[in-house]
């Protein structure tokens, strides 16, 4: 390395006091099996930079809000059109919140259908599924801190939900809405939610779930095991981590693109006493739901419409959960069984979608249209227009860099730790 | 005469750009927040401001107070029927003064500071005497406004 004597002084006083070169040596020695399902392994990457920029977002944004039902929507409109970038950062956050959402979709499925809950992986599945419900809280939590008409009764219906969870339910509804209707005490607890509870937990549980992932190494999907030994194979360090850094910076740059282009709207102020909007439909990940408990009747023999559906989504989240326990149970009666409910599932949630995108005609409110025609907006474009190519040109640099290295290591400059024991 | 070899090698090459290119991308989205958490501009202080008529009427040796803009402020009626009005904040760590009819002084609780009614420092820390404003009597109370020593 041609780095200059003081700053190899420096880097060798860290590298002591952090055993950097014992952290480099545990890093070069990892490395990710190369086959044609390699591409799922940069979902966790995904998830992980949405996470990331929903914290620095979402930091910014509770520097300027204020979680009161009298000013709650103000201050937002605050942010959108007197903070500088206060619109952008909002968009950023949506369209964040978006991203990490589909990424941990994508990404439960994938490693369900790898068979990565599999021995001895069980507790990276089992905190993988309760992040992937933190997630789900957070985008719930987060939906009615505006205050708008939407965020409102969207919360009301999906509070009256867990409302109807057997035995807890009643308890769960009150705890969630502070008392028995949507009120400012709501606000207060989605908002503690949101930013302090939801956050720090995934943090924890995130960092447990890496943490084992770098105990066992990544899962090879259960098609290729009896071939794993022979699979190929690159280096976690540098190779594969410079690659998820060009697509972070890749993901990033989607991210602010569709922000700036397709900027967060902000409904109608709730006016608690007017009656419900005519379309209240919530964010487009709890669809499904909202579509099946619409289709479903209103009584089902004994039990309400309402019951069966939740009773139906708890039967499907329990397989998920306990899927390392339940698939041996499934492997008795037969092997494609397991694999089968979880394509029934994941088709179900995407025709369920559908049904209600169909219908899904929501115009933007007065309002809404006004903050979109943001004088800051217009100022602050063509700086972004210079960030959003050169962000991505970073992320091919980075790319190409991953890729000069392999050169190298297949040249035989670096060994190879696939050819290590 | 042409060069049969780059000078600089891919690895220089690609670490440059990445480089390059990271600084930029980096300092941007650096800028775009510590932007976003400046506050945002209120409204400036005003240069004066009324009060209303029974600010006038306060009984001898008492102080009452009121805000300029969004300063906490004193109008003190001295023993002899004289009108003055101060910041009432501390020059040596901002704390909230009063008057005390007793002492007939402005007292800082925090560090024991103390100042005349004219706001001169007399004892402890404070270091200056406190912000004095100009009284005007109009026809339907009082306006202060801030000082011109010019």
């Amino acid at each position: 390395m041609n780095y200059s004597a003081q700053f190899d002084y420096v880097y060798q006083w860290f590298a002591e006091r952090l055993s950097l070169n014992q952290l480099i040596y545990f890093l070069r020695k990892k490395s990710v099996p190369i086959h044609r399902h390699t591409i799922w392994y940069y979902l966790g990457n995904i998830l992980l930079t949405a996470i990331l920029i929903q914290i620095v977002t979402g930091i910014v944004l509770t520097f300027h809000y204020q979680p009161t039902p009298a000013t709650a929507y103000e201050s937002i409109k605050t942010i959108i059109s007197e903070i500088k970038y206060g619109w952008l950062i909002r968009s950023i956050h949506k369209w964040g919140a978006y991203f990490m959402i589909a990424a941990a979709w994508i990404h439960l499925f994938s490693t369900f259908f790898f068979k990565a809950y599999r021995r001895p992986r069980e507790l990276i599945w089992w905190s993988g599924v309760i992040l992937f419900t933190l997630i789900m809280m957070l985008g719930f939590s987060g939906y009615l801190l505006p205050w708008s008409e939407h965020a409102f009764f969207a919360t009301r219906v999906g509070t009256g939900i867990a409302g109807q969870v057997p035995i807890i339910g009643s308890g769960l509804k009150i705890f969630l809405r502070g008392g028995t209707e949507i009120s400012d005490l709501t606000l207060t607890r989605f908002f503690a939610l949101h930013v302090v509870v939801l956050p720090l937990a995934i943090l924890l549980l995130g960092g447990l779930h890496l943490l084992l992932i770098q105990i066992h190494g990544l899962s090879v999907p259960a098609s290729l095991e009896n071939r794993q030994l022979s699979l190929k194979r690159i280096p976690f360090f540098p190779e594969f981590i410079l690659q998820d850094l060009a697509i972070s910076c890749w993901v990033t740059a989607s991210i602010v693109a569709l922000a700036v282009f397709f900027p967060c709207e902000l409904g109608k102020k709730f006016d608690p006493i007017l009656s419900t909007p005519e379309s209240v439909l919530p964010e487009w990940y709890f669809l499904f739901m909202f579509k099946t408990l619409q289709m479903l009747p209103a009584q089902i023999g004994p039990l309400t419409g309402a019951q069966v559906g939740i009773f139906g989504f708890g039967v499907g989240f329990l397989l998920i959960f306990f899927a390392p326990l339940l698939e041996r149970i499934f492997l008795r009666v037969s092997g494609r069984i397991f694999n089968i409910s979880g394509i029934i599932m994941i088709t179900f949630v995407i025709v369920m979608t559908i049904l209600a995108l169909i219908n899904y005609d929501r115009v933007p409110s007065i309002e809404a249209i006004d903050l979109m025609q943001n004088t800051l907006a217009h100022q602050q474009l063509p700086g972004l227009l210079i960030f959003l190519p050169t962000l991505i040109a970073l992320g091919i640099f980075l790319w190409l860099k991953a890729r000069d290295l392999a050169l190298l290591r297949i040249q035989g400059f670096f060994s190879n730790p696939s050819e290590e024991k | 005469m042409k060069i049969k070899q780059s000078i600089l090698s891919r690895r220089q090459f690609l670490n440059s750009w990445i480089l390059g290119t990271g600084t930029i991308a980096g300092s941007t989205i650096i800028h775009t927040i510590f932007s976003a958490l400046l506050p945002q501009s209120k409204d400036e202080e005003p240069s004066e401001i009324s009060l209303s008529t029974e600010y006038t009427q306060i009984n001898p040796n008492t102080a009452r107070p009121f805000f300029f803009g969004r300063t906490p402020s004193l109008l003190i009626n001295s023993e002899c029927g004289e009108l003055i009005a101060l910041q009432a904040i501390c020059t040596h760590f901002e704390c909230a003064v009063h008057y005390d009819p007793m002492l007939k002084k402005l007292v800082c609780p925090c560090h024991q500071g103390f100042f005349d009614i004219h706001g001169n420092n007399l004892s402890g820390p404070p270091p200056r005497p406190l912000l004095r404003y100009q009284i005007r009597r109009v026809d339907n109370g009082l306006v202060i406004s801030l000082e011109h020593n010019a």
